[in-house]
């Protein structure tokens, strides 16, 4: 049986899959954005660097903010010498090789800085690395 | 070349014409010539750089990123939205806040349920103390005294040379004699029986003493003076610490009646606190008040939980201990709660907005308003987090650590080759009991200072000694470790003299976040005493100076040592000049004198718990300077005993 060449309908991709696929994809993205963990943004300027290495920001993290006053914070919101002290004794407990990053203004005192590094050090939480700038990161 | 000609059009096969070849590399040429006209100026500028310009050009590039911050922020804030979407947003917010509020105030309300426990623990040892217990104090001031006056009874008999310093000399030790056996199993014929020894020297050195200030007179030369002048001073010198001696022996007590002041404990009062309704009637502003008072009855229990434990291990009257707790903590000065910024609250914020809704004003609000009403409930949460934290400080140290740990930690175990206490050993620590930490009296800590002697080479130490606070088996720094981490907070006045009942905050609550007011240093211009707050210490060598280093004044150290596991240690205590050591809440050592700093001026073993174990430590300084030291070796790695 002959086909015949002169058909007008042509073969095209159907669009209700393609639509659902994109649906399914931003529901993804939808909720695993809302598990993110609520941080607040502290006013402090970080030391510049172009050296250090780049590592992306990841939430399970531990966030130590100290600013220019020497306020410490803990995970964007302010917190006491003493519950950071306990904080670092119940994580070192729970999860020794806990990931600690520090935030500290350029202008914050060497002695603020030393004395976290020492508590953490000391908690044998080890694995803390320091926070900086590189402006030509992002260029 | 090969040409096909099937059509009209003729087409070539094979190499291009010349003629474009010519062209095109013409064409390329031009490009390159154009290229390089464009870049000379590129390569002919010289590139200058000028500090001062590109510093004024940052400041003005600065400047300018924040008049633009600034106004992006400013347009944000008359940003308008609509009243109901503010609404709901606020209501989000404030839904959000009082979540947290309430449950930190649930947090609040079990730590003061725990505080209040562990005070009426502590209050219950008080209650049945013995008339022991109540001459405790008594008998470790005799103990003291009589050791005093044998110092100044040797000195009696061997510089001067006189049967009256002989004779003296052998009263005196017979008075020591009797005095342990009185502190070690008290009667009244003991107590009589030292009274009549006392009596005894008075009447053998007073005559003595006259005698020697009219020979003195009566020959006038050099040598008679020196002579004379030597027997006086030492008799004197046992005189007066006889009187003292005496004054004391009458203070102590064999009449059961004394006993009823001395245990004497409040009764306990049901909580003043509001019943623990359910809370989430309340609106965040209530949650505020309800964390103050909560605050303020967490701190109430936690001054008689001190109390109780500083009249068990000095063995003094409940409120007598409570006076001086509450004392120091009123000369220390309240911290001023955290107050929000001056925003109008929520609560007026809601009704103002509810007000002008019913007036029928506009229908629409702004982003600023929208963020004033946020910041005021953020800072309606910041003040019972602030609450929340303080109780939270005094519940870690109101917890009492382990049986094991409280009952072992002051395990005195004389080193290989070392001496035994003098008879007074019988003040063990199982005789303080409780487990409520504070645990050991001055008996114990002055007993030890006596009955351990340890031969160690000093030169060595120092030479040795690396800096650390944790200890465990596989730790490659071994032997004596000083301690060099250290949060130290001073001067407050101490008047020149040695006073360790008077107490300062830290030795009743060690909170770091604290600033007292009743320190030492005043700004001369203004008269205001400069605020005390705890300052973080590392030093790379093991005498440690305070900062703020001042004459006639005390200091209190605060650090903190992590054992793998529960372990015997020595701790050498160097200070200039007095001091007072605690371990885990627990007195472990004590110095009187106005001594100059030598490392090996205090040796002790005691049991460090597993985990941290805190150390604080009390130095008086007299005019000179203030130094101390605290190193810790385990004796399995001692050498040189």
């Amino acid at each position: 049986m002959g086909i015949p060449r002169d058909d007008d309908e042509r073969a095209e991709v159907s669009l209700s899959p393609l639509i659902d696929c994109v649906f399914l994809l931003l529901i993804f993205f939808l909720v695993s954005t809302m598990t993110r963990k609520e941080q607040r943004d502290i006013d402090i300027v970080l030391p510049e660097s172009v050296s250090a290495e780049k590592q992306l920001p990841r939430d399970e993290h531990l966030v130590i903010g100290l600013d220019r006053e020497g306020a410490v914070y803990r995970d964007g919101q302010q917190t006491s010498l003493n519950q950071l002290h306990a904080e670092l004794r119940e994580i070192a407990l729970r999860n020794p090789d806990q990931v600690i990053r520090l935030d500290a203004d350029q202008a914050t005192p060497v002695h603020k800085v030393v004395e976290i590094l020492d508590l953490c050090q000391f908690n044998a939480l080890s694995n803390v690395g320091i926070r900086t700038y590189d402006e030509h990161y992002n260029r | 070349m090969n040409i096909t000609t099937d059509s009209r059009r003729v087409r070539c096969h094979g190499r291009p014409p010349l003629r474009r070849i010519l062209c095109i590399s013409v064409l390329v040429q031009l490009a390159l010539v154009v290229l390089f006209w464009c870049c000379e100026p590129l390569r002919r500028t010289i590139i200058s750089f000028d500090a001062e310009q590109a510093r004024k050009h940052h400041e003005q590039l600065d400047a300018r990123n924040r008049r633009r911050v600034k106004e992006e922020h400013e347009r944000r804030q008359k940003t308008v939205i609509r009243k109901d979407d503010a609404e709901t947003l606020k209501r989000e917010a404030r839904k959000k806040e009082e979540a947290k509020a309430r449950r930190k105030l649930t947090e609040m309300r079990e730590m003061q349920q725990h505080v209040a426990g562990e005070k009426l623990r502590a209050l219950e040892t008080l209650k049945d103390r013995s008339l022991a217990d109540l001459n405790k104090p008594v008998a470790s001031d005799l103990l003291t005294l009589v050791d005093a006056i044998m110092v100044n009874a040797v000195a009696l008999r061997n510089r001067t040379r006189q049967p009256v310093g002989g004779a003296a000399f052998g009263r005196c030790q017979a008075l020591k004699a009797q005095t342990i056996d009185f502190v070690t199993a008290p009667t009244a014929v003991g107590h009589a029986a030292l009274q009549q020894q006392t009596v005894g020297l008075f009447a053998l050195l007073q005559p003595a003493l006259a005698q020697a200030a009219e020979f003195r007179e009566a020959h006038g030369t050099e040598q008679a003076a020196t002579r004379f002048g030597l027997l006086i001073h030492d008799a004197s010198g046992v005189l007066h610490k006889l009187e003292q001696f005496q004054s004391k022996l009458l203070a102590y007590s064999f009449d059961t009646a004394d006993l009823d002041p001395f245990n004497e404990i409040p009764e306990h009062s049901p909580s003043s606190l509001p019943p623990a309704d359910p809370m989430n009637a309340l609106s965040l502003a209530e949650m505020a008040d309800r964390a103050a008072a909560l605050d303020a009855q967490i701190t109430d229990d936690f001054n008689q939980l001190r109390a109780a434990q500083i009249a068990r291990i000095e063995q003094r009257s409940f409120q007598d201990a409570l006076a001086g707790v509450n004392e120091a903590q009123a000369a220390a000065g309240q911290n001023p709660p955290p107050t929000p910024n001056t925003l109008p609250s929520p609560g007026n914020t809601q009704s103002e907005n509810d007000q002008r809704s019913a007036d029928g004003a506009s229908p629409h609000t702004t982003v600023g308003e929208l963020n004033r009403y946020r910041q005021g409930l953020g800072a309606l949460g910041q003040l019972v987090t602030a609450r929340w934290m303080a109780a939270r400080s005094m519940v870690l140290q109101a917890s009492p650590r382990s049986a094991a740990n409280t009952a072992d930690a002051f395990r005195t175990q004389p080193p290989k080759g070392g001496k035994q206490g003098s008879g007074r050993s019988k003040y063990s620590a199982s005789d303080s009991g409780t487990a409520t930490g504070f645990q050991n009296s001055r008996i114990q800590a002055r007993t030890r200072s006596n009955g351990l002697r340890l031969r160690v080479p000093l030169e060595d130490i120092k030479a040795r000694a690396l800096p650390g606070r944790r200890f465990h088996q596989q730790s490659q720094r071994r032997g004596w470790l000083f301690i060099d981490t250290w949060y130290v907070i001073g001067p407050w006045e101490n008047h020149g003299k040695l006073d360790y009942t008077h107490k300062h905050p830290p030795e009743i609550h060690v909170d770091l976040d604290r600033e007292y007011v009743d320190g030492k240093v005043k700004n001369r211009a203004s008269g205001e005493r400069y605020p005390l707050r705890w300052q973080f210490i590392q030093s790379d060598i093991m005498r440690i100076t305070p900062p703020q280093e001042v004459n006639h004044a005390t200091y209190y150290a605060f650090t903190e040592v992590h054992c793998e596991t529960a372990m015997d240690m020595y701790i050498a205590v160097g200070t200039d000049d007095a001091a007072r050591l605690w371990l885990n809440d627990k007195l472990v050592w004590e110095d009187h004198g106005l001594s100059g700093w030598h490392l090996g001026e205090g040796f002790r073993l005691v049991q460090f718990a597993q985990g941290f174990n805190t150390l604080l430590l009390r130095i008086e300084n007299s005019p000179s300077l203030c130094e101390y030291s605290v190193l810790l070796c385990p004796p399995s790695q001692m050498t040189g005993r």
